[in-house]
């Protein structure tokens, strides 16, 4: 319950960080909402796993740690990508 | 075969009560950001420790009296003072740091908010402090932190490139993306971590408390020279689970949580109960250290009786001064202070305390006076004389890297 809330209460503040930011350049206004749709997706999931975890909703634990994990790796693709 | 109970039960404790919130969070957080490639500062300070622990431990089994109450004797009231005042600062944040870590284990255990743990456990803490004996004290949280081997274990179970960790602790280097002051800045920080001013403290009046004799150096020495590289080793152990789970997806540890999670994805359940107890464990048990650390070094350097082997009414200045720095150590907390932010600030200013703290020692361990035919030797006065030089320069260096770095960002 801790690391899931930890990991919740985290996330919001980066969405509003970075969202805060102005895009350099318009070519990457596209990038900017693809980041904020996955930071939002990933806020959502978190949401999702804190009343799941709370609930002791063991089925659902597992399904969205694993929708979590494919999210992350859609981050680091496009991570990569960027590079 | 008691004696032989008697070395064990020592080298046991010694282990489990060598980690500390500072350790956890160091080590945890180092790994996590640089890899392995920071386990020789942790070598370097478990040899540093053990050195000095070794002279305190000595001062205290030949002299029958601890370390600071001989470092304002020796060295006059003034530098008794100053090595009070810079140590006494330190061991008070320490304490609130440790009390802070107690919480934060507690809140992982019952999700209870840790804010709510923090006036319960600074009075459990000032209670057993009054109450508990201090042979059980010790012994008890000494040997229930030893359930921090699960890490040690969570290690192994990962599975990782031992080549690989093995490359990153011989050949260190700045990893990518980071800068040699960030590095450097951890690295002083670790060191801090590994020797942090209270356990010289601790050990020494602990010596005291248990009546030790010149017959108790073989048991003494056991428990330093094999009890706290043990308990190192554990220390790069949770450095070593950081780095195998979170250093290769470049993510910051930032939470106690955080260290412990990885023993859950090695061991499950039973993986992460033990790692709540460890966490208790070593917290409360570094607690108390650090409470009655504050009570030792006032009430040695003002004369007062001290120490938990006599009646709390004979020593009531001793257990006021525990009972207001709990008091200070609540109310440091309750300012809503994170734990985990204040345990960074108590082990890099530890490292500015420490030739306050090793200076005196290194005198008193050398004083024919009180230790006869037992001064230092060569060696002790060697690695003395050169550890003397390195905290000399961790501490010149720690506070401007904290500037230069935003300590550590």
């Amino acid at each position: 319950d801790t690391v899931v809330t930890e990991a919740e209460e985290a996330i919001g503040p980066v969405e509003a960080s970075f969202g805060s930011v102005d895009p350099p350049d318009p070519t990457l206004d596209q990038l900017r909402r693809a980041v904020l749709d996955q930071l939002g997706d990933t806020g959502d999931l978190l949401a999702d796993a804190r009343i799941a975890v709370r609930r002791g909703d063991s089925d659902a634990m597992a399904t969205l740690a694993g929708e979590l994990r494919r999210t992350a790796d859609a981050m680091d693709q496009d991570a990569e990508a960027l590079q | 075969m008691k004696k032989l109970f008697a070395v064990a039960l020592g080298i046991l404790t010694a282990i489990g009560g060598f980690v500390d919130i500072g350790d956890l969070v160091a080590n945890g957080l180092v790994g996590a950001r640089f890899g392995f490639s920071l386990a020789w500062v942790v070598l370097m300070g478990i040899v540093g420790i053990c050195v000095f622990a070794e002279m305190s431990g000595r001062v205290a089994a030949v002299s029958g009296r601890a370390t600071f109450d001989l470092i304002r004797e020796r060295l006059g009231p003034r530098v008794g003072l100053l090595s009070l005042v810079a140590s006494m600062a330190v061991t008070l944040l320490t304490f609130a740091a440790e009390i802070g870590g107690v919480a934060l284990a507690l809140e992982l255990a019952t999700s209870v908010n840790p804010y709510l743990w923090m006036p319960v456990v600074g009075a459990a803490v000032w209670l057993v402090l009054w109450r508990v004996r201090f042979s059980i004290l010790e012994n008890v949280f000494g040997l229930a932190g030893l359930s921090l081997i699960v890490f040690a274990v969570a290690l192994w179970q990962l599975g990782p490139d031992w080549s690989a960790l093995w490359e990153s602790a011989s050949r260190p280097a700045v990893p990518e993306g980071e800068t040699l002051p960030v590095y450097f800045y951890y690295a002083i920080a670790l060191f801090g971590a590994a020797m942090t001013p209270y356990e010289v403290f601790f050990f020494s009046s602990g010596g005291v408390e248990e009546g030790w004799t010149v017959k108790d150096l073989a048991v003494m020495r056991a428990n330093v020279f094999i009890g706290f590289p043990l308990g190192g080793l554990l220390s790069l152990a949770i450095a070593g689970v950081a780095a195998v789970v979170y250093f290769p997806q470049g993510i910051e540890v930032d939470s106690l949580s955080q260290v412990g999670l990885p023993v859950g994805m090695a061991l499950g359940k039973l993986g992460l109960a033990l790692v709540l107890l460890g966490f208790f464990a070593a917290t409360f048990g570094a607690a108390c250290e650090t409470g009655l650390s504050v009570g030792y070094s006032i009430a040695q350097y003002f004369g007062w009786q001290w120490g938990k082997f006599v009646e709390p009414l004979r020593a009531a200045r001793f257990h006021t001064v525990i009972l207001l720095s709990t008091i200070v150590a609540i109310g440091v907390l309750l300012t809503t202070v994170d734990p985990i932010m204040l345990t960074e600030y108590s082990i890099v200013f530890s490292a500015v305390a420490l030739p306050l703290t090793y200076f005196p020692i290194l005198v008193v361990a050398n004083d024919r006076t009180y230790l006869g035919e037992h001064v230092n030797g060569r060696l002790a006065n060697t690695l003395g004389t050169v550890y003397l030089f390195v905290v000399g320069v961790a501490a010149a260096a720690a506070v401007p890297l904290m500037i230069v770095t935003k300590a550590g960002q």
